[in-house]
């Protein structure tokens, strides 16, 4: 038997055990839940082993001499360091690691969530009213109108998301203005719009996987059948 | 002495009878003084003695019946008559059997044998009698006097001619539980068991001399030194409260015997019994009191007891102590409620004047002021009846403090609340009543209906899905209107592909092997396009699994174009850690971010990367992904790097509302989304034979099926919540 074939029945039984859930969680669909949690790891240990650290720290800190790579100590003690996090005792050790990871990882967050995403969407909100560049009305007409349904659901959405509360006579009245009650009800529903679209999105993505599985068990099974 | 009882038969009959009422005898006849007994010279002091006798009735177990004459009767002062007089009235029948003259004892009749005590007494030579005055009388003597509650001395019998004083049974005589009767009638001697308290070393030894051992004394010579305190007593005006026990003990010994003395000591029938012609004649010389001992006895007034002694019979001694003499405390006693079995009403009582408690009495009794007034109230009616303290009235509080206690004050529990914490209180309240609220109980059991539900949905999702793919009916039509990212993803792959030089794309590669069916099918088309354009692909991930399903969708993607040449025109840069950190690291410099292959070869000096340094020197970037952060990590971190070089996205259907906005700010250059962007997509290529299109009938029918399952899920459920509601209704 070509390894092709074997692991293309190897594939099947799997689908077929996955495909069980249809009848409920049963033993047969968390058995291949766990041989797929416990390959992935596998396979990403052994990946980061050899393709990480092996090129990136170990050859290079063997291979050649300490002088010529000294900025490699600095993760390599902080690698180790991060080891310690899997003793309760000797966690302590690897706060340093943990606070470069989680220092770095949130400056960059946020400097790319700056950069790119908020400077990005207002330039986006306001670009559909750049209508130097169209000729024909209808495509003004168009463009201006989503813009407008754009700019209204940016802006109501964010409405949406204000809990500010007006204050009379230096008092909070624990109520919202009436403007902004508007507008977030109007947020409300382009806020259910677009989860429903995330919903139709995830739906349309697990059929689409089980179509693909399903095609491979025809595919498997049409020479057996023939 | 109310009665005199007959010397024969021992029957009792009042003062003034001349003869028995029982027999008929004459009750003096055996009573008449002696001819020859001197009346005056130096026998003043048993006239005296006699006086004593008759005003004090201190010798209550020495009581000796009978022997009052009828001269002395005339003489008596006004308190023995007045008790006598109402003994008469009050004399129950007699009822025991008198003594034979022949059972009395025989030293009554040894008038010869008088020791030479008496004869010097007789000669006037009165020798120093004890010092027995209130100085000499032991304290305990004097406050336990009141006990009434002591043993009952034994009962006196009758006693041809005498009659001595009557004893109460509840007389409180100090000392006399301590006299040892059954010695005293072994030894027959009333002196040695006695324990007298008074200091018998002070007494002459002569008084000793003649007294013998081992022998029953006779009357003359034992009476006399017992008799002494009496005359010392009348002479130093003593009260007769608790000293006066001391002569009932002391007389004992001229009790006859009687039926209990017999059963307690066998040898008490040893004395022969008295004739009445033997007694001495002192015994029966009437008293003649003086007028001041007539007066002071006047002062004086007899408790009657209650009850007679044991073995008296109907017998009823007159208490000898006056209350003159007993103290304060002592007459609170009387006039309090007795306790049962030892109360005994005094005779007269109205008669009886009110005493006041002295103050040291008062000093005594602390718990007056502590107690509670009804316990006090109570205290005082409260008359000890057992231990040491018997008879004493209110001297222990304790028990009743203990047993007594008032009724504890009830405070109210009626909390004050303002009207604003009871508005919270209600609002509390009101917070927690749902959750204490027990819900309903399940309609029914609705885990089967829900599994069968499952399994239907599912099974006739596969069962369709099945068939469509298996039948290809092809009532799937394409869609004619692509989204414009769509259009603008096909525009730029045209657009690079159909350059001189065969563009350089660096692929992101970033989802699941979860969703690797959905984005390998959309994927598949777009790879076809570059490898048609020998365009040369750089792979990277940061996702672990990114490089095997890189290697996947290269060979997938390569059976469509043989004349591409993958070893040259694809190299796969494996996985980046770090995610965000790694891909703005790759932004700022991509050679040592991702230095070598997954073959280990240093990537940038291949052919296809060779003198690229940054990002921007790729002509396009494609991003796979089925994830919105790592969709957004790409675009912040690698797009501004990009500079004018495009950003392509081919995304799950799950993804593309998250990318939306990027699509619209221009972020992202072209995007496929989906098997609908894969259509789209397949569409402008009009390719006959793309996965997609295989998949599209399949893709359709399902979400046709899942369309109309919602729908008629809406309307199952809208029929059965109406139904409800109409039913609450």
């Amino acid at each position: 038997m070509a390894p092709d074939l074997l692991w293309t029945f190897i594939a099947f039984f799997l689908t077929i055990l996955v495909l069980s859930y249809v009848m409920g969680d049963n033993a047969l669909f968390r058995l291949v839940m766990m041989v797929f949690v416990g390959i992935s790891a596998g396979y990403a240990a052994v990946l980061i082993f050899y393709q990480v650290l092996m090129p990136r720290l170990i050859t290079p800190l063997v291979t050649t001499p300490l002088a010529a790579n000294t900025a490699l100590v600095i993760p390599a003690v902080l690698g180790v360091l991060l080891l310690f996090k899997l003793s309760p005792r000797l966690s302590i050790l690897g706060n340093p690691s943990m606070a470069l990871l989680t220092g770095v990882g949130a400056a960059v967050a946020i400097g790319g969530a700056v950069t790119g995403t908020l400077f990005g969407q207002i330039s986006g909100t306001i670009s559909p009213f750049e209508l130097s560049g169209l000729s024909s009305a209808g495509s003004v007409i168009s463009q201006l109108f989503g813009g407008i349904v754009l700019l209204a659901g940016t802006v109501c959405s964010l409405a949406y998301f204000h809990f500010g509360a007006r204050k009379k006579n230096g008092e909070n009245t624990g109520s919202q203005p009436v403007l902004i009650q508007i507008l977030a009800r109007i947020g409300q529903i382009f806020i259910a719009i677009t989860l429903g679209a995330l919903f139709a999105g995830v739906l349309a993505a697990s059929l689409a996987a089980l179509i693909e599985r399903l095609d491979f068990l025809i595919n498997v099974l049409k020479p057996l059948i023939s | 002495m109310s009665e005199i009882i007959c010397p024969y038969c021992g029957s009792t009959n009042t003062i003034d009878a001349l003869t028995c009422l029982s027999c008929n005898k004459s009750l003096y006849d055996d009573v008449e003084t002696p001819a020859g007994l001197p009346q005056q010279d130096g026998m003043e002091w048993l006239n005296t003695f006699r006086g004593l006798e008759s005003d004090s009735n201190a010798s209550p177990s020495t009581a000796e019946p009978g022997s009052e004459s009828a001269d002395a009767e005339s003489e008596v002062p006004e308190w023995l008559a007045r008790i006598r007089a109402r003994k008469v009235e009050e004399a129950p029948p007699p009822e025991e059997e008198p003594l034979e003259p022949d059972e009395l004892p025989s030293f009554i009749n040894q008038d010869a044998d008088l020791p030479d005590w008496i004869k010097e007494i007789k000669s006037g030579d009165i020798p120093q009698p004890l010092e027995e005055n209130t100085d000499n009388i032991p304290d305990w003597l004097k406050s336990l006097a009141g006990e009434d509650n002591l043993p009952s001395p034994p009962a006196p019998s009758a006693m041809p001619g005498i009659s001595l004083p009557d004893i109460p049974n509840d007389l409180p005589v100090e000392g006399l539980d301590e006299f040892n009767f059954e010695a005293l009638t072994e030894k027959a001697s009333p002196i040695g068991p006695v324990d007298l308290p008074v200091d018998t070393s002070e007494l002459p030894d002569d008084l000793f001399d003649d007294i013998p051992a081992d022998q029953p004394p006779s009357a003359p010579d034992i009476d006399r030194p017992d008799l002494d305190w009496l005359d010392e007593r009348i002479e130093t005006g003593i009260p007769r409260g608790g000293p006066l026990a001391q002569p009932l003990d002391e007389l004992e010994w001229l009790n006859p015997p009687t039926t209990k003395q017999t059963e307690l000591s066998p040898s008490t029938e040893e004395p022969e019994p008295a004739e009445p012609a033997q007694l001495p004649d002192w015994m029966f010389e009437s008293v003649e009191p003086t007028a001041d001992e007539i007066a002071e006895s006047a002062k004086f007034d007899f408790a009657a007891p209650g009850s007679s002694l044991p073995g008296s019979g109907d017998e009823e001694l007159i208490s000898p102590l006056q209350e003159e003499g007993l103290p304060d405390w002592l007459l609170d006693d009387e006039a309090a409620p007795l306790v049962p079995g030892t109360e005994y009403l005094p005779e007269g009582s109205s008669d009886i004047e009110e005493a006041q408690m002295p103050g040291w009495l008062h000093a005594m009794r602390p718990v007056e002021a502590a107690a509670p007034n009804l316990i006090a109230s109570e205290e005082e009616n409260r008359i000890e009846a057992s231990g040491p303290l018997a008879g004493y009235q209110g001297v222990l509080p304790g028990h009743g403090v203990v047993t007594h206690y008032s009724k504890p004050p009830v405070y109210s529990a009626r909390m004050q609340v303002t009207d604003k914490q009871r508005i919270y209180a209600t609002l509390f309240e009101t917070l927690i009543a749902d959750e204490t609220r027990v819900g309903a109980p399940a309609a029914a059991n609705t885990t089967t209906p829900q599994l069968v539900l499952r399994l239907v949905v599912g099974l006739l999702m596969v069962i369709a899905l099945l068939g469509v793919l298996i039948l290809q009916p092809g009532f799937a039509v394409f869609p004619t209107l692509v989204p414009p990212e769509s259009v603008a993803f096909y525009d730029t792959v045209q657009t690079l592909t159909a350059a001189a030089t065969p563009p350089r794309v660096l692929v992101a590669l970033d989802y699941d092997p979860s969703l690797s069916g959905e984005l390998r099918t959309i994927s598949t088309s777009v790879l076809e396009d570059w490898m048609a354009g020998n365009s040369g692909l750089a792979f990277v991930s940061i996702s672990p699994t990114g490089p095997a399903l890189a290697a996947e969708l290269v060979t997938a993607a390569a059976v469509q174009s043989p004349a591409y040449i993958s070893a040259e025109r694809v190299i796969n840069l494996g996985y980046l850690p770090g995610g965000a950190s790694a891909l703005a690291a790759l932004a700022n410099d991509p050679t040592r971010t991702a230095p070598t292959t997954m073959d280990g070869l240093s990537a940038w000096d291949s052919l296809l990367l060779q003198g690229m340094t940054a990002v921007s020197d790729f002509d396009a970037i494609l991003l796979l992904t089925d994830n919105t952060e790592n969709s957004r990590a790409w675009i912040e971190q690698v797009k501004p790097a990009a500079g004018n070089a495009p950003l392509l996205v081919i995304s799950s259907a799950q993804v593309a509302p998250a990318l939306q906005p990027y699509v619209q700010s221009g972020q992202i250059t072209g995007m496929v989304a989906g098997f609908m962007g894969g259509a789209a997509y397949e569409q402008l290529t009009q390719s006959p034979s793309g996965p997609v299109r295989g998949y599209w009938d399949a893709y359709q029918g399902g979400m046709l099926l899942i369309a109309a399952l919602m729908f008629i899920g809406a309307v199952v459920f809208g029929i059965k919540k109406f139904v409800r509601r109409n039913k609450k209704a």
